[in-house]
């Protein structure tokens, strides 16, 4: 069963990024505010309309003023990071294709895409950009071959999403254990702590614990959805897809608290008892 | 090709759904059962016929042999050979499986020469050779359960469980076969050759299941070998592989973890390099191991003099790649960027060491140079790079490959006695 989570998404950005317009990158080392991408959820029915006198916030333990929040208003950046390797030929490439042209057709007007594609060799087949038929005719050209570098691979797909200061998703799916990548495990989760973007994960590994991507979804506020093959792919895809949709972005500007470090972040909603997951906090400067 | 192919000993009760679970069985026999005579004489003839490093037909007819017959085998060559150089008194009359016959008609009765018995050793080694060539050659490339044990292996490609597989057992009867060289099997320059050659081919086939009783079989006739040793490390850093420990905790195969398997690892370089100081493959590996098991300043150290006298591309990129991870690990990051320079500079089209850079300009803050490091080398076609980055074949990857080392075998068998 899918269990709804509140995602929660920390960025330390200027106040005025929150406006829906198309962004260049910029990065601050500065705590001028914080971001916090939250899905809020009961009986796994993601909650809306909710204001920002609604929301409980403490940074550190320090309850902090809620600024600002957005539902559905901003525009989306996806990343897919998807899995290529050898075991990917046949009816399992078909229906990977097919569930990423069905995300892919899902973005709206002001969305950005791009496509990560691995085996045990990393390939940023597509940058971030707003030409989604660019993404979608990388994701035809891409062919299976090889081993699999699902940790490389999901490194590199958080570094293209922090390429621009839009709200990112990575989406990264695989069928195999990672059996190339050079970088360790424990380094790419700790840089999924720092990281801005939320990272989703799909495993269709038959008798393996996806244990990595347990640990990168946890980290960033996303999920990780484990599948015995790659039938449903399409229906998982899609259901990231919504489930990101369904996200408020709350902001606040620290206060009473150190500007270095890491910050652990509660969020609550006030006179409620709402299903909530956010991510553990941000590295303020990260 | 396939990077990952992995074959990992496991117990047949372990494995789980989707996963063969019927017992290998010795079973299918192309030849008649044969009484010792002619079979002896069958095994001899195909020895002497054999091409060393040929699928020929000696290899094909007795790759078809089963278990049971090759143990029967083995049982009566070691009393033909304990007899043979044991006894003196041509004359004397034996009963063997109730075949009455003196020494001095043994000869005519398997059809060799007498010199053929009493010499012994190269008929041994030529058997080896022999079925050496058959695991390698011949049951690979068969379908069938021949040449197997009951000793169950799972397989693994791209990390995934893909079937069951066997132990060899040309491999047991080979090792046999030089176990009664004389005076002792430490003693024969060519059955070292064949050690070192067919230990490489496992290592690089990642044959784990055959390479465990290889190398504690011929670990014991050669202790002190460097050479050995070396590759001894070599199996156990590899099976401290993510991908191995996976497939045999997916399994619920009793491996050693990797930490285990890393300290073994450590020891057995240590110990290469305490019988050849010079042994550089060892010194990179050592260090490599030694960063892995969290004594970064002693990998540093290690890799540091390894440096000194590399000579070889993938070594130096190794070093370089490994240091720079050491040095990283140290919190000295100028030092660890310039490692990681160095093996762009090696291979500039691996992309290990810009991922490397990539995540340290990352650990910084700077994510601008973090992607520009990425992107100078992943947004390249992945057929044309495909093969580039000497870290994916890390673990099946050798100074001396076992095609090398195997030419030499038989060259150097071909062209001589080796005492």
């Amino acid at each position: 069963m899918t269990r709804l989570r509140m995602l929660c998404l920390a960025v330390v950005l200027p106040l005025g990024w929150l406006v829906p317009e198309p962004q260049s990158p910029t990065f601050s080392s500065r705590i001028e505010a914080v971001r916090i991408d939250v899905l809020v959820s009961e009986r796994n029915v993601p909650v809306r309309g909710l204001r920002p006198d609604d929301f409980e916030v403490f940074d550190n333990g320090v309850r902090q003023r809620v600024d600002l929040v957005v539902f559905e208003q901003l525009p989306l950046n996806i990343v897919l990071t998807l899995d290529m390797s050898a075991s990917m030929s046949g009816q399992r490439l078909e229906q990977l294709r097919t569930a990423g042209r069905g995300v892919l057709d899902g973005l709206k007007k002001g969305d950005q895409a791009a496509l990560v594609s691995f085996s045990h060799h990393v390939v940023i087949s597509a940058g971030l950009t707003p030409d989604i038929g660019r993404v979608r005719a990388a994701l035809d050209r891409a062919r299976p071959f090889g081993d699999t570098s699902v940790i490389d691979a999901t490194y590199t797909g958080m570094m293209v999403a922090e390429s621009d200061a839009g709200r990112s998703l990575v989406m990264v799916f695989s069928d195999g254990l990672d059996t190339s990548s050079w970088l360790a495990a424990q380094d790419v989760v700790e840089v999924a702590r720092r990281s801005d973007a939320v990272v989703y994960a799909v495993s269709a590994v038959a008798l393996a614990k996806a244990d990595f991507l347990r640990d990168v979804v946890t980290q960033t506020g996303g999920r990780l959805i484990e599948l015995d093959s790659t039938r449903d792919l399409g229906a998982a895809f899609l259901s990231v897809l919504d489930e990101f949709r369904q996200r408020y972005l709350v902001s606040y500007s620290p206060t009473g608290v150190s500007k270095d470090g890491w910050h652990a972040v509660q969020v609550r909603v006030k006179g409620r008892n709402p299903s909530i997951k956010a991510r553990p906090g941000y590295f303020a400067g990260s | 090709m396939l990077l990952a192919s992995v074959v990992i000993a496991a117990r047949p009760a372990t494995f789980r759904a989707g996963v063969q679970t019927a017992p290998v069985q010795a079973t299918a026999r192309s030849e008649e059962r044969l009484a010792w005579v002619p079979r002896i004489r069958f095994w001899l003839q195909a020895v002497t016929e054999h091409t060393p490093g040929r699928a020929d037909p000696s290899a094909v007819r007795i790759g078809a042999w089963s278990g049971d017959e090759l143990d029967a085998l083995r049982t009566d060559l070691v009393w033909l050979f304990k007899r043979t150089r044991q006894d003196r008194d041509a004359q004397r009359q034996y009963v063997y499986k109730q075949t009455t016959f003196t020494l001095a008609e043994l000869p005519a009765l398997l059809g060799v020469d007498a010199s053929t018995l009493e010499t012994g050793n190269p008929l041994l080694e030529r058997g080896a050779l022999l079925h050496a060539d058959i695991a390698m050659l011949v049951v690979p490339t068969s379908l069938s359960d021949q040449g197997c044990r009951v000793t169950q292996a799972v397989t693994a490609n791209d990390g995934l469980i893909v079937g069951s597989g066997c132990e060899g057992i040309h491999w047991i009867f080979a090792r046999a076969l030089l176990d009664n060289l004389t005076p002792s099997p430490s003693r024969s320059a060519t059955a070292r050759l064949w050690s070192l050659a067919t230990i490489a081919w496992m290592l690089e086939g990642r044959d784990y299941t055959d390479g465990r009783t290889h190398l504690e079989h011929i670990q014991r006739w050669f202790p002190a070998d460097a050479d050995i040793l070396f590759q001894h490390g070599y199996y156990h850093e590899a099976l401290a592989a993510p991908v191995v420990q996976a497939v045999a905790r997916n399994v619920s195969l009793e491996l050693p973890s990797a930490r285990e398997q890393l300290t073994e690892a450590a020891e057995l370089f240590r110990r290469a390099l305490v019988s050849n100081p010079d042994l550089a493959e060892a010194r990179v590996r050592r260090g490599r191991v030694l960063h892995a098991l969290g004594q970064d300043q002693e990998a540093s150290d290690e890799l540091q003099r390894a440096k000194a006298g590399l000579l070889n591309v993938h070594l130096r990129y190794y070093a370089e790649l490994f240091l720079g991870d050491a040095h990283e690990a140290l919190g000295q990051y100028a030092s660890a960027r310039d490692c990681y320079g160095r093996a762009v500079a090696l291979c500039p089209g691996a992309q290990s060491p810009r991922l490397a850079l990539s995540l340290l300009a990352r650990r910084t803050g700077d994510r601008i140079a973090a992607l520009h490091e990425l992107e100078t080398i992943l947004t390249r076609p992945p057929d044309e790079w495909a093969y580039a980055d000497p870290w994916w074949t890390y673990h099946v990857w050798q100074l001396r490959p076992a095609r090398d080392l195997l030419a030499e075998l038989r060259t150097s068998f071909l062209a001589g006695p080796s005492q």
